[in-house]
């Protein structure tokens, strides 16, 4: 079969060689990217710039970052995946503290990645990603009056695994920004038409071409001097640019469409809570819903603290809004601001002590606004205006009036101070 | 392809073997069949063949095979295009004759769809 087909023969050249090219729609591609003005056009992030889980919200839990080793077709043994756990964060220990991310679609990808993979198998994973948590073992009680004396004595570490736990269980029951669930699937390829009409176009040049073009085949490629001679000739060109507004729309369609479900309603329920033993503090229970839409994120937060030597319960309630969205993207002074934009958020919350000894006031407003100024990469000057309905709350500012207080947050550029210093 | 996940099916296999043009024996020119394996992500796949739309499929999960018709004599063209519903997808492409590799490519998260499609040209004897 080899005679018959010589370039199965590792011996002979492939069209990635100088002066070889593997045909004209590949020289094509080049001469419309620079038509639509953006030769290194990235709409299509790469895997490690793009968020694979779409935002913060987002619970799958593919374990994108995975280092993970095993193979395509064997399951892993229990240890192994224990390690790969460990490896991808599922398992985590930190300040005496063990926790387990209870990420199921995560584990279940650990023992078979192929649910990664094959998309088929990722679609049935949809329900197990709605689902997370963490539940945590041990680390440190609470600081409060064990002995009754009335003075608060210092929290207690851990010594055993059931000394604390803290457990924490989110069902996303609304939305998804999971580019690879069905609903967004079938999203993408009703709002992307204009790819096909693209590709159709582009076939249709080179079919009407093609009769020209099949002698430049030089081997078993196709001579790329011979095939950029006659895409530079004017006819040529002017027909190339009758394409690229065709690629340019599938681009935008491709990249609005993208857009939009990354920044699509995700709600999110949370139950929670904490089982200590006496010396570590009181149980807790805590019931939030969150959800995100387009820039807007919004949290309502209820949480009950068991009250200690037959004082009431605790309870608090907390109303939360936030805006966000980068703005000077592309237009800043520096390099880092043009690439990263600054961001700028509004919110404002609403927080209900009641039976809380120690809260001052059992209501409590805040608004607040900040711009994060990116200054150098990885490093950000935070300027926040925060204002509340008690001048007490105001603290950690740099700059209190009336019921306003200014934080400039010198902290990154301090780091960077000392280690240009040391 | 180097990527710090697991390997895929798209991974797998011999090298590519990315070539212009095959020739394609008389007595083959029934048995040409055109493999995708598609990775993480749904796809949709359109294929050409001497300037014909064949195929315009979505979603397209995991695989793809077509069988082209029997070809006459002379130069055909096949091009397959194709679009990730993801940001992390992966394909193999392979053309086939007599069940025989002649062609193998592996492309992932190309920039533009400009790329997003490969053009081979079959000379059939």
């Amino acid at each position: 079969m080899g005679a018959l087909f010589p370039i199965q023969s590792p011996l002979v050249a492939q069209c990635s060689e100088k002066g070889l090219v593997q045909s004209p729609t590949v020289v094509m591609a080049e001469r419309i990217k620079v038509l639509q003005g953006n030769p290194d056009s990235q709409f299509f992030e790469s895997a490690a710039e793009a968020p694979q889980t779409a935002s913060k919200d987002k619970q799958t839990a593919a374990p994108s970052g995975s280092s993970a080793t095993s193979t395509l077709v064997s399951g892993a043994s229990f240890s192994e995946l224990l390690a790969l756990a460990i490896d991808n964060g599922l398992i985590s220990s930190q300040n005496g503290a063990t926790t387990l991310n209870l990420n199921l679609f995560g584990f279940k990808a650990l023992a078979k990645p192929t649910i990664l993979d094959k998309q088929s198998e990722y679609q049935k994973g949809e329900f197990l990603r709605r689902w997370g948590g963490t539940l945590t073992f041990g680390g440190k009680g609470e600081s409060f009056d064990r002995d009754g004396d009335g003075k608060a004595d210092p929290a207690l570490e851990a010594k055993d695994f059931e000394d604390i736990v803290v457990g924490e269980l989110r069902y996303r029951f609304k939305g998804s920004r999971d580019r690879r669930d069905k609903m967004n699937v079938d999203r993408f390829f009703a709002e992307t038409d204009s790819f096909a009409v693209f590709q159709t176009a582009l076939n249709r040049v080179f079919d009407s071409h093609k009769d020209d073009f099949h002698p430049m085949i030089k081997g078993s490629c196709y001579d790329r001097k011979k095939v950029e001679e006659y895409l530079d000739r004017p006819e040529m060109k002017e027909e190339l640019r009758t394409l690229a507004p065709t690629g340019q729309a599938a681009e935008d369609a491709i990249r609005k469409t993208n857009e939009a479900i990354d920044h699509s309603a995700v709600w999110t329920l949370v139950l929670g809570g904490t089982r200590r033993k006496q010396d570590f503090g009181p149980d807790k229970r805590m019931a939030a819903i969150r959800g995100s839409i387009r820039d807007f994120t919004v949290n309502l937060e209820w949480s009950r603290t068991d009250g200690l030597r037959g004082a009431r319960d605790q309870a608090l309630w907390k109303a939360a809004a936030e805006y966000s969205r980068l703005i000077l993207q592309g237009n800043g002074l520096t390099e880092a601001l043009r690439k990263d934009g600054a961001k700028l958020s509004g919110s404002a919350s609403y927080d209900r002590n009641e039976n809380v000894p120690t809260a001052k006031h059992p209501n409590i407003w805040k608004v607040n606004t900040k711009l994060e100024i990116p200054i150098v990469k990885g490093v950000k000057l935070p300027i926040s205006v925060t204002w509340a309905d008690h001048k007490d709350l105001l603290t950690d500012a740099n700059e209190v009036v009336g019921h306003f207080a200014l934080s400039i947050d010198f902290s990154e550029l301090r780091k960077i101070g000392e280690k240009v210093t040391k | 392809m180097a990527t710090n996940s697991p390997p895929t099916r798209c991974d797998e296999g011999d090298q590519d073997v990315v070539v212009g043009a095959v020739t394609v024996p008389a007595a083959s020119r029934d048995r040409i069949k055109l493999n995708l394996a598609l990775c993480k992500a749904a796809f949709r796949i359109l294929v050409f063949l001497d300037g014909d739309k064949k195929i315009d499929r979505a979603p397209v999960n995991d695989a793809f095979e077509y069988s082209l018709p029997s070809l006459s004599s002379g130069d055909h063209d096949l091009q397959w295009s194709y679009l990730a519903a993801g940001n992390d997808w992966q394909i193999k492409s392979e053309v086939s004759i007599d069940g025989a590799t002649c062609f193998l490519e592996r492309k992932a998260n190309v920039a533009a769809v400009a790329d997003q499609q490969t053009l081979l040209t079959l000379r059939v004897q």
